[in-house]
Parts: structure tokens; C-alpha cells; sequence
């Protein structure tokens, strides 16, 4: 619950723009994609976070050098000078940050980058809370990075369908449906749910199949926006399936 | 670390900063199954197969099992024999501790297969690249069908290692487990499969290697029961120096020696000391403790006691909150609880004997290895199925002999449910007998036991023997003195009571025969009351047969209560059909014959009352004419149609409402329903033949004919479905075949006057007429007051064209039975058909004042009375043709209206017309105009107006079926009549002749044109010419220039000519074999 609650405060600001799309944008000074840049370096700035912290770096340096580093890419137009047709933004941010890191190490204090163009609402504590929960001693800071990354994903995309249930206000049932989102629907967990909220057994069973599929769609959605080409989304779930299992 | 959560789909380790607290691997799983494009997210089955694949070690997609098995190989991938190259990757199925699994393409063999690939992390760590070796060698030596056969072991381009394996399709045992409702569900199917895991893992244990991880996840059981015990990479070989027993035997088999020798050269292969691999819940205590190098085969004999367990109880051998509770408890092999279980549950003892003594915590108090476990279980399984065999052998010989002697459709469940009763309790009369015997050999006893012995065999034949009340009452007696003996004797209540049992349950047996036997009685008795009236017509006769049947019944439909008839037959299991044939029974009381519609309804309530069926009460609505206006039924049937569910519902249902649609016009609709009835129901006898009907009536005799074979088929004494299939054979051009079946029907009933006629009419199409009017006259003698007979054979001289002779039999029949309707009728299309227009609208006048409720009798008198020339009177008889089904499928009374309209209209222009003061606008008009000068009597100005028609429009003249040449030609023949020639002047004369020649170059072409469709025409084509060709020879129009005085009076030359166009169109008429169909409806003849 803890990621939903981090991701709470970028409430309503989901990337429908593909990343690819930004890139090619960014250098023109075109707001809108700024703007939409801005919104997914927003949501994805916790896997930095996380890669900066496992190189040794404190809570109090990892912040600065995360929103130092968002900072940077922005304002080299890094993004612009990517080849997002061959990339993905998952593997362009972390790529980028591993060299730009690489030799600050010993450089304490590292020079603020002023006028940022971008502040992250970067909140220590939780970001704090969620990086005791990795299992970090087991991995490689890329691995670190890539995992976040993908449990970043998934919450924004189950956020989102929260969101979506909440507008219509379907509260109470999504969070009884979500509970059963991933099980086998031969498992029949249905009927505890159907009891608690006076309905059948197949109402849930449609209706928990049609939030399936439409999990299934945003996932997709998000996946595409970070990638350079909508056919890349089966090769990056693959990508994100060998990060969670790492 | 917050300890460590599974998964319980996937048995992934689950963190507790995954989103929603869900396992992050089954949110990324569900996104893969749900493809982007559109028409493969919609499918539902996409995306709940990726759940239930979550649990597999190795699992399929099932979306992905529909794949077709394509050859990709390209010339390509041969010339270049790179291993590394030869799969392809096709997606990710699953991911497993040492490696994640694909589904692989095999390019060399255009396969699919399953590719575990090592992971990543583990692809310099040399333990886990030997484990990984280990278990290829394993999987690839080890050949048994319960283990997955291993293609390859290689390293793919990137450098790291995989394994090349069979792709299993299937469900693991686990989920399959996780599917039951309970450990009651399918308990014998999964022991099946326990059986089958345990020999698998004997062949292992045989060859000298223990598995390590045996769980319910690491079953498949694929998709025809075929299962495999999969994921040997944690599978252990014992080498010579192990952990082996002194008392075990040494390996039997040379294959051990030759499995051991892999090692040679590299070292054990050593789980690192002290570390736990394994699964807890399945995992022996000393597994547990970390023991993992000293473990034996007694190790693979724990867990597979634990799956028992879960099998048997529900739960495995050790169940806790957590992991880690599992865990400590495996470590101290707190059985405890999975022992309480097994000890709770009432499963057969051996059974919770076998899995105690695998779960035997010292492992040496075990059974050795999987092959004791196998044969154990197989003695258990092997004895109950044996018990289960005896059980199901002695249900189904009852049920053969009971079968044996009756038609199976006929056997209700009533008769099979009383004799499983009787079998039950006559085998605890025996019980109870032995046991009396073994106790007390008294007298009586034996008396007792031999009466009832001699009981139980007259029961049995006279099961045999069907309905033989003889046997069943001695069957009965000799209960009877058993009961009698014991009376008399100090036998206990309860073994009276027995023996009273037993005799109460053969006599209910003997009148469950009895009422089936009633049953198939009335059911054949009713079906031949339909069937006969489907031959014989006559529905005062059917109505008589309908009545005394269900009176023979007991029930008299018409002076009980209708209500409370209804309620006598409901408690027939063949109450459907009881109500099918009153529903069929009310059709006929509301035919133009019978004229009872209160009787009908009287039908109508009492069949409500034995079958409440909701459709069929709809259909009934319709049918019955209570359900709305004529409009309202149509749709109202069409809708039952629509939603006829064809498989299920009684089949004289589907029949009933298929001819409702005929009658109604929807042809088209009631063939296709009937043509689904008889995709489920090929062998019914009523489908067939109203399909045969159907097909015959909408001219399509080849198609007619393939029904009507099957339902004589069926049937094979059924007069109805021969005469229908000589029909549909004599239709369709084959008199002599048709010949021949009718001479069968006439053998099957030669009393049967219409077996005769039809055998008359194929006759005729043979062109054999003395032979034919033998047969008539056989049918007359036969029934000499039947007007039906005498109209059948007008009707088979209609059909080849014979008007002289239809008038005759038709004239006949209206004598016979003058107020029917339908006769004069008949007789009144004869009549029109030869020319005698003013006699036809005579005899339609009179069918319409007998009986105006034929709507076609108001039509044909419209349009007779047009063709008169009375277009007033005309639009009075269509006005007067009632809601209802179409008179006629293709004459249509707006059709008829808006041509007498149109005389009407044209009347006033007509003298000016004749006169040349106004002129037709268009040939169409022209056509009329001539028409109407014909009917008032203006040959002349007729022909000269069909000249011009044809002249501006070829087209007319060529149209046959409008007849409008021949049309022009009785004109021109009437104004060419060289009558009194003597007193007109030259220029009349000249006219005459010229206007005669004209009606004779008509008739040339249209014979012409007539021949050409002779020749090459289909069927019903050449019937209909036939047909017109025939009206010439009798045509009084025509008799100027066919008849012989009238001939005498021409010059030779044109004499001559004239007899050789009057040959011709007899042999044209003789040529054809074709008659048009039964129930033939005139020719439109405009």
C-alpha cells in the first residue's frame, strides 16, 4: 500500500504520450511535451532513487543526486539526443545515471544545479520506507534500479484502475475485486466477494474479468509509454519479468 | 525482509512492497496475456488462462496451445547447422529457480518445445551450471513416459546454457487440486494420478535417482490424462558410495551402472552442505534439517506421502500461515496435524494406512522406495475397482436384459428405475437369505429360500420375454408362497417384512411393464392414426381412430372434464406425445371436413393440461388461432422458430410448427427448421417425411426424394413415406422407378384406393394409358362412392395435361360429394385450364358459396372473372378473401386487384382503341388492351392489338408462362374462323385467312420454344410446358384449326400442315415424363 500511497501525490497525471514521441519533441521547446517529460520523470524518479542509494550513497545524497540527475538529463537535452526508436526510457534513465554517477562517488557535495527545471516532489521518508524494503543486498544496483522500476509500473497502472473505479465510485469494489485481480480464476475465490457485496458469483466473475482486461490495457498503455514502439511491449514485459525475478 | 510470502498462484516469493499487495509476477503475467490488439483482449479465455498458468513450474499459455504447428525451417536454417541457432524464443512460460522455461521453436523440425535457459545470475556460478547440466543429463537418461523427454542441452548465442525439452500441454496437479471442491471430489481420478506419479518416480528410484522436490506443482497432467513428473533440477543420482541401506537389493538393472558412469570424471555432485532446497510442505524432516547429501529414496517416499495426504485430506503434510511456520514445522516434523487429519477422514483404511507409513518421520520406517509405494496403492486401487467392476457389471446386465427385447426409444426411465429398485432389494433379499442359512437350515427356511429363489428366475424371463403376463404372474405367485410360508412360522417381522418388499416391488415392476407396455401401445397406435391419414385424407376416419385410441387408453377425451383428462395422461411418461397427438388430432377437428372448432379446443385444453410445456403452449396459441391475428401468429412462429431449441424439444414439437410455417406461406422457414430437426433427429420418421413434403410441395423433388428414402428407411412398411418418395421420384423424371414403389405400396395396401391412382399417374407419365385407366378403375371399384379417389385421379390427369379427362373425374367427384367446395374447386381449374372459362367461374361460384373460408377459391374466381372480362366482379371475390395464410405462393390477390383495375381504367379507351381513335401508350398496354377485347368478344381487334404488342416488345410474344402468344393465337384463330365465308366479302375473307395464318405461325414458334425447354429444361420447367401444351389440344378457341371438320374445310396444303403442327404437339405433350406437382395449382396464365 505503501507505493500506492507515493504515488498518490502524482494523482491524475498518467504519460499518454510515448516516450519516443517526448524525445523527439524535447529539444524544440514544445511546453506540452515538456510537460509530459516532466510527468514521466515524475514517476519513474524513485528506481533512481533507489539505484543511487544502493551505491552507498545516503537518503540525504541519494535525494539531492536523484533530483540533480533528473536536472541533468533535462537540461543537456539528453532525452532529445537518445535514439528512442532502439531504446527505452527504462534502460535510457538508468544507462544515463550509472555514467553520470560513476565518477561522483568520492565528490562530496556536489554542486546544486540551480534553476532546475524540474523539482520532484521527492518525499524521504517514503522513499526511505520503500528502499528498506528492497531486497538489496541480494543485487546489483542495476537490478535494484530495473525491479523498482517494474514495481513502480505495476503500481501506477493498479493506481490507475483504482482511479478509474474511484471516479465512478466503485471504491468498496474494487478494492474487494483487486484483492482477487491476479488468481486463478479456477482457484474460485469468488464467492466470499459475491457474499460481501450482496451480489452472484458470476457478477464478480465478470466483473472481475473485465477489470482484468482493462488492467490489461493500461498495463500496455504504460509499457508503451515507455518504450519506443508499441511492439516493444512484449519484449519489455519479458524485461520486467526477469527483473522481478531477479 | 518481512519474512518470506508466496504467492499462492505462482509460488513466487511475494514482497511486501508489491502494488495492492498483489504478486508483481502475476500483474505482469495477466498484462502479457492481454495482447494490445483489440480482437485478442476481448477474449476472455486469453486472459484467465495466464492466471491458472501462474502455478506451473512449467506451464503453458493456454492461449497459445491453438498455435499451429508451422514449418519455419527455411533452406537457410539447414545449410547453416548452428545449434545455438536452430530455437527460437518464443515468449516466456514460467521461471524456476535455477532458470526460466520458454516456449521455444525448434527451426530444424518446425516444432514447439519448452527451453529452460539458465538464468542469468547463475550463468558463471559453476554449482549451478553443473545442477543445470545434471538435470539435462537426468531428463535426456531417463526414458519413461511420466517424465518429460529432453531434446538437447546447448548454449544459445548469448553463451548461456539451455535445455531443449518436450513442450507438456496441461494443468499441474496442484492447480488441479486447488480446482476441487473438496477432498471428496474425484478422489479416484486423482489417485490415478498419485499412481502414475509414484511409478514414475519408482523408474527413478530404479535407476538410482531421487527427484528432492516432489510436489503437486511439479505434476502436469496433461490434457489426455497423461502425467509427468517434471523439474528434476534438484534430482540427486546415489552413487555407489551413498546413503544406500545394506538390505537394498543392488540395482537389477545394467542402465544404473551405466547412469552413474555419467559422473565419472567430475565430481559429486554436491548441494551446498547444510542449505535447504526443497519445498516445506512436501519435504522429509531430514530434508528439512539440511541433510541434503544423505537423503535416499526415502526422502522422494515423505513427500510423496504428503501429496497423498493432500489428495486424501485437503492439505499436505505439514500447513502453516507462513513459509517459514511451514518450514519449522518440517524441521521438527510436527506431523500432528496432518495425521489428525488422515485419522478424521473416512477414507478407506489401507488408504490412510499407506500415507501414515510414508510420512513415518524416521525415515527407515518408510517404505523403501516409490516401487513399494506403487504396488500398495495398486493392490488398494486394483480391489476397489474390481468392487466398483461387479457393481457396474450387475447394473448393466439388468439393463441389457431389460433392453434386450425392446425398442430402445420405447424404454421409459420408469421401467429402468423400478428394476435398479427391485435388483437392489432382491440382492438384499439374497443377503439376507445366505446369512439366514448359514444361522438356521431349518425347513422353512430352505422352503422360503427356494420359492424365492424360483421367483427371482421368473422375474428374469419374463424381463426377457417382455411383456408375457404369464410369466410375470408366476414370478409373483411363487414370491407369493415365500411370503406365505413365512406367515405360517415364527420368522421375525423384519424378515417378513423382507419378503413383503420384495413382492411389493415385483408386482410394481410387473405394472411398470405393464404401463410402458400401454405406453409404446398408445404411442404406435396414435402414430398410426397419423400416418394412415397422412395416405388416406380422410379426416372423419382419423378423428373415429384418434378417439378410440386414447379411449383404449382409459381416457375419453371428449366426455371427461378436460382438465381432469389432461391430468390423467400427465402421469404417463409419455405424456408428450399423448399431448402431441391431440394437438395434431385438434388440427384435423378444425379442417374444412370435420368443422369443430369447440372440439378442437376441447383437444387443445386437455393437451394444455398433460404437457404445460411453455413453448409448445405458445405454438399451440398460434396453431389454434387464439393467439392473435394472422399477422400476430406469423410472427408469433416465427419467433418459436427463431428460438427452437431443435435438439431438445419433442420432435413432433418441431414438425407441428414447421407445417404451421407452410401453411402460413414460410416455406422457406419451415424447411430450414425442419432441415435442423433433422440434423439432430436423422433417423425420425415425421421429420424426414414432412421434410420430403415440404420439399416436394416448393418443386424440389430431387431433394424431397433423399428425405423421403430415409424416412422409408425407418419405416420401410410406411405407405406414406413410399408414396412420397415415388413422388419425389416420379417428379424428378423416373416414372418407372416411381412404378415400381408404388407397386410396393400397393402390395403394402392393395385395399388402398391411392396406391392405385399413384401407380395410375406414374403410368400415364410412362405414357402407358390402358394400363393406367386399369389402375384407376381398380381405385373406383376399391371406393366407387369416394369423390377423393375420382379427384386424385383428375389430378393425375391435370398433371399430364389430359383436361378432357380431369373434367371427367373431377365432374365426378363434385357429384359424389356435392357440397364440398374443395371439389367443385377442382373442378373448376380443370375446366379454366381448357379454355371453358364460362363453365370454370360457374364451378369456382360455387366452391366460393359452399365454402367461403377458401381463401383461394375467392382468388381463382377473381381471376377467372378478369379473364372474362369482368373486372368489377373480380375486385368483389378478392375483396372478399379473408386475414390469413397466401392463397397462393405466387398468384397474390394485390396482384389480381391492380389488373382489374387496370380494365377498368382502360374500358372507356377501349372502342377507340379498336376503332384507331387512340392507341395503346406501350406494348405492356397494348397486352392489356388486346386482353380485353378478347373478353368482349373482339377477336379481330384482340389479335391486331397482340400484333402491335408483340411487334413494339418481342419480349411478350416469348414469355410462355404468361401464355400471352398462345393468348394472341386464340384470338387470331377466333377472328380467322372461316364460318360462313360465303357470305362475306373478299376483304373479310382475306382478313380471315390472314388472321388464321397468323394464329398458326403463333402456335409454330410457341411450339418451338415450347420444344426447346423440352429438351434441356429442368423438371418442373418442362412439366409446366407440358402442361400449357396440353390446354392447345383441348382449347375451344383453337378448334377452327385443329378439329377435323373444321379441317375438311381448309385447302389440302394448309390442311396438312395444320396435322403435322397437331402431331408435334402431341408428341411434344408425350415426350415429357415429368408431371408437375401433386396438388398442382393452374398455370398464371397472363
Amino acid at each position: 500500500m505503501s507505493q500506492l500511497q507515493s504515488e498518490g501525490r502524482v494523482q491524475g497525471r498518467f504519460p499518454t504520450t510515448h516516450w519516443s514521441r517526448v524525445a523527439t519533441a524535447a529539444g524544440r521547446d514544445d511546453g506540452e511535451s515538456q510537460a509530459a517529460l516532466s510527468m514521466l520523470c515524475q514517476a519513474y524518479w524513485y528506481p533512481i532513487y533507489a539505484f543511487v542509494r544502493h551505491l552507498g550513497f545516503t537518503p540525504e545524497q541519494a535525494q539531492d543526486r536523484t533530483q540533480d540527475f533528473f536536472a541533468y538529463v533535462l537540461e543537456r537535452d539528453l532525452i532529445a539526443r537518445a535514439d528512442p526508436a532502439r531504446g527505452r526510457f527504462r534502460a535510457f534513465l538508468r544507462t544515463v545515471c550509472a555514467r553520470r554517477l560513476a565518477g561522483e562517488r568520492e565528490r562530496e557535495n556536489a554542486d546544486k544545479r540551480g534553476g532546475g527545471r524540474l523539482q520532484l516532489a521527492i518525499d524521504q521518508l517514503d522513499a526511505e520506507r520503500r528502499y528498506a524494503l528492497e531486497p538489496a543486498h541480494e543485487m546489483t544496483a542495476e537490478r535494484i534500479f530495473d525491479r523498482s522500476w517494474a514495481l513502480t509500473l505495476l503500481g501506477r497502472v493498479v493506481d490507475r484502475l483504482r482511479r478509474e473505479y474511484d471516479d465512478s465510485g466503485r471504491s468498496a469494489r474494487f478494492d474487494e475485486l483487486i484483492a482477487v485481480l491476479t488468481r486463478d480464476p479456477e482457484s474460485n475465490p469468488y464467492t466470499e466477494i459475491a457474499r460481501r457485496l450482496g451480489t452472484t458469483e458470476g457478477n464478480i466473475r465478470v466483473a472481475v474479468h473485465r477489470l482484468r482486461r482493462r488492467y490489461g490495457i493500461l498495463l500496455r498503455e504504460e509499457i508503451a509509454a515507455t518504450v519506443g514502439d508499441a511492439s516493444l511491449v512484449d519484449d519489455e514485459i519479458q524485461a520486467l519479468f526477469a527483473a522481478l525475478a531477479g | 525482509m518481512n519474512g518470506v510470502e508466496t504467492c499462492p498462484d505462482c509460488g513466487e516469493r511475494l514482497w511486501s512492497d508489491s502494488p495492492a499487495g498483489l504478486c508483481p509476477s502475476c500483474l505482469l503475467r495477466l498484462g502479457a496475456a492481454f495482447s494490445i490488439d483489440p480482437k485478442v483482449s476481448r477474449s476472455r479465455e486469453a486472459g484467465d488462462a495466464a492466471y491458472g498458468a501462474a502455478n506451473a513450474a512449467l506451464r503453458l499459455r493456454e492461449s497459445s496451445d491453438d498455435i499451429p504447428l508451422t514449418l519455419t525451417a527455411s533452406d537457410e536454417v539447414y545449410g547453416n547447422p548452428d545449434p545455438s541457432k536452430r530455437y527460437q524464443l518464443l515468449g516466456e512460460l514460467a521461471r524456476g529457480g535455477m532458470g526460466a522455461i520458454f516456449k521455444g521453436r525448434d527451426l530444424y523440425l518446425g516444432r514447439d518445445l519448452a527451453v529452460k535457459v539458465i538464468r542469468e545470475e547463475h550463468g558463471d556460478h559453476p554449482d549451478m551450471v553443473r545442477r543445470f547440466v545434471e538435470e539435462a543429463r537426468i531428463g535426456g537418461r531417463l526414458q519413461h513416459p511420466g517424465i518429460v523427454p529432453v531434446h538437447e542441452l546447448g548454449r544459445l548465442p548469448d553463451g548461456r546454457m539451455f535445455i531443449a525439452m518436450k513442450l507438456v500441454r496441461g494443468r499441474t496437479l496442484a492447480a488441479l487440486l486447488a480446482a476441487r471442491r473438496g477432498p471428496d471430489d474425484e478422489r479416484t481420478r486423482f489417485l490415478a494420478i498419485f499412481e502414475q506419479v509414484c511409478q514414475t518416480v519408482a523408474y527413478a528410484h530404479s535407476k538410482g535417482v531421487i527427484h528432492r522436490d516432489l510436489k503437486p506443482s511439479n505434476v502436469m497432467v496433461g490434457s489426455f490424462g497423461e502425467v509427468q513428473v517434471m523439474d528434476w533440477g534438484l534430482a540427486k543420482v546415489l552413487d555407489q558410495g551413498g546413503l544406500v541401506d545394506d538390505d537394498r537389493p543392488a540395482p537389477a538393472c545394467d542402465d544404473a551402472l551405466e547412469l552413474r558412469s555419467w559422473r565419472d570424471g567430475s565430481e559429486p555432485m554436491e548441494s551446498r552442505p547444510g542449505s535447504v532446497l526443497g519445498t516445506p510442505s512436501y519435504m522429509a524432516p531430514e530434508q528439512a534439517c539440511g541433510a541434503m547429501d544423505t537423503l535416499d529414496e526415502r526422502a522422494d517416499v515423505f513427500a510423496l506421502g504428503s501429496i497423498l495426504c493432500e489428495i486424501l485430506t485437503g492439505g499436505p503434510a505439514f500447513e502453516g500461515e507462513t513459509s517459514s511456520e511451514i518450514y519449522r514445522k518440517a524441521e521438527k516434523a510436527d506431523l500432528s496435524d496432518a495425521l489428525g487429519r488422515l485419522d478424521a477422514c473416512s477414507i478407506d483404511s489401507e488408504l490412510v494406512e499407506l500415507a501414515r507409513s510414508c510420512l513415518a518421520v524416521a525415515s527407515k520406517h518408510r517404505p523403501r522406495d516409490a516401487s513399494v509405494v506403487v504396488s500398495r496403492l495398486t493392490a488398494y486401487l486394483r480391489g476397489v475397482e474390481g468392487r466398483l467392476r461387479d457393481a457396474e457389471l450387475a447394473t448393466a446386465r439388468a439393463e441389457a436384459r431389460a433392453a434386450g427385447e425392446r425398442r430402445r426409444r420405447q424404454l421409459t426411465l420408469a421401467l429402468v428405475a423400478s428394476m435398479l429398485v427391485t435388483g437392489l432389494i432382491g440382492a438384499a433379499g439374497w443377503g439376507w437369505a445366505g446369512r439366514e442359512r448359514r444361522r438356521r437350515l431349518g425347513a422353512v427356511d430352505d422352503a422360503v429360500n427356494a420359492a424365492l429363489a424360483d421367483s427371482a428366475r421368473k422375474r428374469e424371463k419374463a424381463i426377457a420375454a417382455g411383456s408375457d403376463p404369464i410369466l410375470w404372474v408366476e414370478a409373483i405367485e411363487a414370491a407369493r408362497r415365500a411370503e406365505t410360508l413365512l406367515s405360517g412360522n415364527d420368522a421375525t417381522a423384519e424378515r417378513r417384512e423382507r419378503v413383503r418388499r420384495f413382492l411389493d416391488e415385483l408386482t410394481r415392476e410387473r405394472d411398470a411393464i405393464e404401463a410402458v407396455e400401454k405406453d409404446r401401445h398408445i404411442g404406435e397406435r396414435l402414430a398410426a392414426v397419423l400416418n394412415d391419414f397422412g395416405v388416406h385424407g380422410d379426416e372423419r376416419k382419423a378423428n373415429a381412430d384418434y378417439a378410440a385410441a386414447f379411449r383404449f387408453y382409459g381416457v375419453d377425451v371428449d366426455s371427461l372434464e378436460p382438465s381432469a383428462a389432461g391430468r390423467l395422461l400427465a402421469t404417463s411418461p409419455v405424456a408428450p406425445e399423448l399431448a402431441s397427438a391431440l394437438d395434431q388430432w385438434a388440427i384435423l377437428r378444425r379442417s374444412r371436413v370435420l368443422r369443430d372448432p369447440a372440439g378442437a379446443d376441447r383437444l387443445i385444453a386437455v393437451a394444455r393440461g398433460a404437457d404445460p410445456d411453455p413453448w409448445r403452449n405458445r405454438l399451440r396459441d398460434t396453431v389454434g388461432r387464439t393467439g392473435g391475428g394472422s399477422a400476430r401468429r406469423l410472427e408469433v412462429l416465427e419467433r418459436l422458430a427463431a428460438t427452437a431449441d431443435v435438439e431438445h424439444l419433442p420432435v413432433t414439437s418441431v414438425t407441428r410448427l414447421a407445417t404451421s410455417l407452410a401453411i402460413f406461406g414460410r416455406r422457406d422457414t419451415a424447411i430450414a427448421l425442419l432441415r435442423r430437426a433433422q440434423s439432430s433427429h436423422r433417423d425420425d420418421f415425421w421429420v424426414n417425411a414432412d421434410l420430403g413434403r415440404e420439399l416436394l410441395a416448393a418443386s424440389r423433388p430431387e431433394e424431397a426424394e433423399r428425405f423421403y428414402a430415409i424416412a422409408s428407411g425407418v419405416r420401410p412398411q410406411s405407405p406414406l413415406a413410399l408414396g412420397g418418395l415415388g413422388r419425389a421420384i416420379l417428379m424428378s423424371g423416373q416414372p418407372e422407378e416411381a412404378a415400381d414403389l408404388f407397386r410396393q405400396w400397393i402390395r403394402l395396401r392393395p385395399e388402398d384406393p391411392l396406391s392405385h391412382v399413384a401407380l395410375g399417374a406414374a403410368l400415364l407419365a410412362l405414357g402407358q394409358s390402358s394400363e393406367a385407366c386399369a389402375e384407376f378403375a381398380e381405385a373406383k371399384r376399391l371406393k366407387p362412392k369416394d369423390w377423393m379417389v375420382r379427384d386424385q385421379i383428375g389430378l393425375a390427369f391435370s398433371d399430364r395435361g389430359d383436361w378432357d379427362s380431369a373434367i371427367r373425374e373431377q365432374s365426378e367427384a363434385v357429384r359424389l360429394f356435392p357440397n364440398s367446395g374443395v371439389a367443385h374447386k377442382a373442378l373448376a381449374h380443370a375446366l379454366q385450364s381448357a379454355g371453358r372459362l364460362k363453365e370454370a367461374v360457374a364451378e369456382f361460384r360455387e366452391a366460393v358459396r359452399l365454402d367461403p373460408r377458401v381463401s383461394a377459391s375467392h382468388l381463382f374466381l377473381g381471376r377467372a372473372l378478369i379473364e372474362m372480362g369482368e373486372p368489377r366482379a373480380a375486385l368483389e371475390a378478392l375483396a372478399r378473401i379473408g386475414a390469413g395464410p397466401p392463397p397462393d405462393p405466387l398468384i397474390t390477390p394485390e396482384m389480381l386487384a391492380s389488373r382489374a383495375e387496370e380494365f377498368i381504367a382502360l374500358e372507356p379507351r377501349l372502342n377507340d382503341v379498336i376503332e384507331g381513335r387512340d392507341s395503346p401508350v406501350n406494348a405492356r398496354e397494348a397486352a392489356s388492351f388486346a386482353r380485353l377485347a378478347f373478353a368482349r368478344n373482339r377477336p379481330e381487334a384482340a389479335a391486331r392489338l397482340w400484333s402491335q404488342a408483340f411487334a413494339a416488345s418481342p419480349d411478350l410474344a416469348e414469355d410462355l408462362v404468361a401464355m400471352n402468344r398462345f393468348q394472341a393465337a386464340r384470338a387470331a384463330a377466333r377472328a380467322g374462323t372461316v364460318e360462313g365465308v360465303g357470305r362475306m366479302s373478299e376483304s373479310e375473307v382475306e382478313s380471315r385467312l390472314k388472321w388464321r395464318r397468323r394464329a398458326i405461325e403463333w402456335l409454330h414458334a410457341d411450339l418451338a420454344a415450347s420444344k426447346a425447354i423440352l429438351d434441356s429444361g429442368t423438371a418442373p420447367l418442362r412439366a409446366g410446358v407440358a402442361r400449357r401444351l396440353s390446354r392447345w389440344r383441348v382449347d375451344p378457341d383453337l378448334a377452327s384449326i385443329r378439329d377435323e371438320p373444321a379441317l375438311s374445310t381448309l385447302p389440302e396444303a394448309e390442311r396438312s400442315s395444320l396435322r403435322k403442327l397437331w402431331d408435334d404437339v402431341r408428341s411434344a405433350c408425350l415426350s415429357n415424363t415429368v408431371p408437375a406437382t401433386r396438388r398442382s395449382k393452374p398455370d398464371r396464365n397472363f
